[in-house]
């Protein structure tokens, strides 16, 4: 099981989302995808869940062209609020287990149980860290083959973030799933990550696996990316 | 996040070292079993690839020994506990000396400045 | 749930609220004709509330469409789903006519009822039979007409929202639907003004029922009874043009509507 996108361009009018870009994803690893904000990083995601279509290139998952459809196979966390607002925690619930037949209503019920949300609330009631809780809940209780998430701790206060990271962890087919995380906050998910790529302003920088960085180069994620930008900078003046 | 790691280490010794001091301070008892790969994993919010590279490495060290379907027992060895000790101080001691000669301390200033130092302690 | 259940009761909770203040102004309105009919003891009370419930039905669908529409234009994770365009907008599509039919089966019965009442003279003239006939068609025509319209307001909408990904005309996307609609309402002005072409198109007819129509004079009804006649080939061009819309609007969303 595979993502390839290759030599993948998207752009928004003259500004460029993604340029030329070319990676894969293979499944058993957990990835980064870092980069400030709007460096392209969600772009990626959407192109890959085949909610974008590439202007230029092709973005692929098990050899076929990503389509609308691909969101079978694919759980996506979206930054955005990803509710209708009238629905409750229950009602939503439902919802996206009708639309994809990898849902399981087991790990939903210890996820919600976990997260500690009440399912009778309505959403537009819920407080900003209970609605990313709902989110990864919703995401998390797909068995699905790939798992994108796009900036799943933003907005939330640490002791969540923690709470979140662990059900990851525990919930997290290791050997069949790919895991993506996007996002700016590179110190926070260091630990989770087997491999972190560097995206700037629509250019993948570097890719690098995080154990070795550590081991050859010594130096952190974060650390090894204020390198690649300063380097990059320096190239493209 | 649950752990914090210092930046220039790799994140697998980073774990190795805590699981010897959980071993020191008898949080894990000799003999006793560890934690699944995953379980750590959870425990420490780091990738489980990681966790598995520390146990091998534990493993290496003669510390652990992973048993066939049962998981990854301490090692029943009465010496470990002073050896491990030992190593660690010595780690500990390394660390001082080296950076006390980064700022120009003499030997003498080491051991005095420790002697004071313990001395406040008490 | 299957996932077609799981759209269609989505598409209800999503547009639950407004219609049930459209049933709530509806029945306003119908208590308000019954009641001026009764002080009055005229028939003139209930008949300009069928009168005007009956023509807010037209715009009743693609209003509703578009409501829905753009509730899901706020964040577009409607189509974070493997289910086809297709499914995604008739799931809408199936839950508006529910709506449109019970709001018709509501004012036919009224208009029965208002006209047994007010107007006990109609059914002399009028059979219950060749009532029932009239309501039916109307009802037909007016779901049609609900039809028509709601594949086009779908049409605009995902032409505006397939334009979002250029920003040079996302600001006047708008200006392009404007002249869409003048564009093609003019052809078709001009299409028909060409005598040649007029005449063909209305040259084959459908005879479908008598047409009857009320009228009330001297406080009392009469009923006119007459043809009325279906030109086929615009009703085929309106069916063929409905669908063509929908299937260019599903079209899009798939491969054009980005999240």
């Amino acid at each position: 099981m595979s993502i390839k996108m290759e030599a993948v361009t998207k752009k928004y009018g003259k500004d460029y989302a993604l340029k030329n870009v070319s990676i894969s994803f293979e499944k058993g690893r957990i990835y980064g995808l870092i980069g400030p904000n709007g460096s392209g990083k969600s772009t990626a995601l959407k192109l890959i869940t085949g909610l974008a279509f590439p202007d230029e290139g092709s973005v692929s998952f098990n050899n076929q062209t990503v389509s609308r459809k691909t969101s079978d196979s694919i759980a996506y966390l979206t930054e955005l609020d990803m509710f209708y607002e009238t629905f409750t925690v229950q009602e939503t619930i439902d919802y996206v287990a009708s639309q994809f037949t990898d849902f399981n209503h087991e790990k939903a019920t210890l996820l919600l149980k976990e997260m500690k949300l009440d399912t009778t609330k309505k959403v537009k009631t819920l407080s900003k860290g209970n609605r990313g809780r709902l989110k990864l809940v919703t995401t998390l209780a797909r068995d699905a083959e790939v798992i994108l998430l796009d900036e799943p701790f933003s907005g939330l206060d640490p002791l969540v973030r923690d709470s979140i990271v662990k059900s990851l962890l525990r919930y997290l087919d290791f050997d069949h799933q790919i895991l993506l995380i996007a996002t700016h906050e590179i110190n926070e998910i260091e630990p989770l990550l087997d491999e972190a790529i560097a995206i700037y302003y629509g250019d993948i920088i570097g890719q690098e696996k995080v154990e070795e960085l550590r081991e050859e180069q010594g130096l952190s994620v974060l650390e090894w990316f204020k390198q690649l930008v300063e380097k990059f900078e320096g190239e493209n003046k | 996040m649950s752990s914090e790691f210092q930046s220039s280490q790799p994140i697998y010794m980073q774990i190795v070292d805590r699981i010897i001091i959980d071993i020191l301070q008898e949080k894990q008892s000799l003999g006793g079993k560890m934690p699944s790969v995953r379980e750590m994993a959870i425990k420490m919010g780091v990738n489980p690839n990681t966790i598995q590279r520390a146990y091998s490495e534990l493993e290496r060290m003669d510390i652990v020994e992973t048993r066939r379907g049962q998981g990854t027992f301490v090692l029943e060895n009465d010496d470990l506990l002073d050896q491990l000790r030992d190593s660690m101080q010595k780690e500990f001691i390394e660390n001082y000396v080296q950076k006390m000669k980064e700022i120009g301390a003499s030997n003498q200033q080491m051991i005095s400045q420790l002697k004071r130092y313990l001395k406040e302690d008490e | 749930m299957n996932p077609i259940k799981g759209l269609l009761k989505k598409d209800y909770r999503i547009s639950r609220f407004l219609f049930l203040t459209w049933i709530g102004a509806m029945l306003v309105m119908l208590s308000f004709g019954i009641g001026m009919s009764a002080y009055t003891n005229q028939p003139a009370g209930t008949l300009t509330v069928i009168v005007l419930l009956g023509l807010s039905l037209a715009v009743f669908a693609p209003v509703m469409m578009l409501s829905m529409l753009v509730t899901e234009g706020k964040n577009q994770l409607w189509l974070y789903s493997p289910r086809s365009s297709y499914s995604l907008l008739l799931s809408k599509f199936a839950i508006i006519l529910i709506y449109q039919l019970i709001t018709q089966v509501l004012l036919t019965i009224y208009t029965a009822f208002s006209m047994y009442w007010f107007g006990k003279a109609v059914y002399e003239q009028l059979s219950i039979g060749l009532f029932l006939e009239l309501a039916i068609f109307v009802n037909i025509g007016l779901v049609l007409l609900g039809i028509f319209l709601t594949c086009w307001i779908t049409f605009y909408w995902t032409i505006y929202h397939a334009l979002k990904r250029y920003p040079k005309i996302r600001n006047f996307r708008w200006l392009v639907i404007i002249f869409i609609f003048f564009g093609y309402n003019l052809l078709e002005t001009l299409v028909l003004r060409i005598d040649a072409i007029s005449t063909f198109i209305f040259k084959y007819n459908l005879d479908l029922l008598p047409l009857t129509s009320l009228n009330y004079e001297d406080e009392s009804w009469n009923v006119l009874i007459d043809i009325v006649e279906i030109p086929i080939i615009p009703f085929f061009y309106f069916v063929i043009l409905s669908l063509f819309l929908f299937y260019i609007a599903s079209k899009l969303l798939a491969k054009k509507v980005e999240v």
